[in-house]
């Protein structure tokens, strides 16, 4: 160790030295809980804000699937088709030849 | 250890009368270290408050109170890290806005502030600060920890979580940098006698 690094060395300690004993005042400890208390509450408001936030999404989100899934569901119309052909489709058609069959048989008995 | 690891437990749990113990086991210790680190007598109460502040906060995200002081060492120095930033910042700002005029008055009233009886010690802190002032940020922190506050590697490696020869590098590096500069700032006759010091300026 040379002469320049053990200056260097005793200037540390002495940088050490030059700030004593730091003592807290009287008030840091109140300061610091009302710091705790702020905070806290600022926290609080935030979990209030965003629980708030998540239930109107769920909300939302339950709405708009509902729509969704009606929407899905409900038969395709074509605006072209007419009263009779929406009728055949709406059946299935082999219960249309049933219909049909079972209409034919009872002209026939009579 | 300052408390028992069991006083910590029971504040990580939520026990506040239990963290106020803590509080006051570290306080004096705390403020220690945040003086030295930032330099700045006024603000080293907030800066602890802001400590302990978030260490109520995050205590309970501790895995085992046996790690608690590095844990500790580690909020104190990113407080302090934020601190200096912010003052760097407010002091760019500040610097800007003064006129040649007011940075020559603003000097003359520092001046007489270090006529008082503090004057030597400021000193020291001047001469330190100044010479700590060409390496950066992080590594004038880690050359503080371990000269001043006086940690072990052991314990700079818990505080800072990287490896014993990694710090031993980034040490060895800044120290021979402000050694460096310090050797440079010695009056020239001390230059001349200490023949080692000129080798370092070349290095």
């Amino acid at each position: 160790m040379n002469d320049a690094e053990r200056e260097l060395d005793e200037l540390f300690r002495a940088y050490r030295q030059s700030f004593g004993d730091v003592e807290a005042s009287a008030g840091f400890t109140p300061g610091m809980w009302e710091k705790i208390e702020a905070r806290r509450s600022f926290a609080f408001r935030l979990t209030r804000v965003a629980r708030a936030f998540l239930g109107a999404s769920a909300v939302v989100f339950t709405l708009l699937f509902t729509v969704f899934l009606y929407v899905e569901n409900r038969p395709a119309v074509d605006p072209h088709e007419s009263y009779l052909d929406s009728l055949a489709s709406a059946h299935a058609s082999d219960s249309m030849i049933e219909a049909m069959h079972g209409e034919a048989g009872e002209a026939e008995r009579r | 250890m300052l408390v028992e690891a069991q006083e910590i437990e029971k504040a990580q749990n939520g026990d506040d009368a239990a963290f106020g113990r803590v509080v006051a086991a570290y306080r004096k210790r705390v403020l220690g270290t945040i003086a030295r680190l930032i330099s700045q007598p006024d603000d080293v109460e907030d800066v602890g408050q802001e400590v302990f502040v978030r260490v109520y906060y995050s205590l309970a995200r501790l895995r085992t109170p046996e790690v608690f002081e590095p844990w500790l060492y580690r909020m104190t120095v990113n407080a302090a890290y934020d601190y200096l930033r912010k003052r760097r910042r407010r002091a760019e700002r500040r610097m800007s806005d003064l006129s040649e005029q007011q940075m020559v008055s603003a000097d003359a009233s520092m001046g007489l502030v270090r006529d008082g009886e503090h004057r030597r010690q400021t000193g020291i802190r001047d001469k330190l600060d100044e010479l700590l002032s060409g390496v950066s940020e992080d590594d004038r922190i880690l050359l503080l920890l371990k000269e001043v506050e006086g940690l072990s590697l052991r314990e700079l490696e818990a505080v800072y979580h990287v490896n014993e020869n990694a710090l031993k590098v980034r040490l060895f590096r800044a120290r021979q940098r402000v050694l460096r500069a310090f050797a440079a700032s010695q009056p020239a006759p001390a230059l001349a006698k200490g023949s080692g010091a000129g080798q370092e300026g070349k290095a």
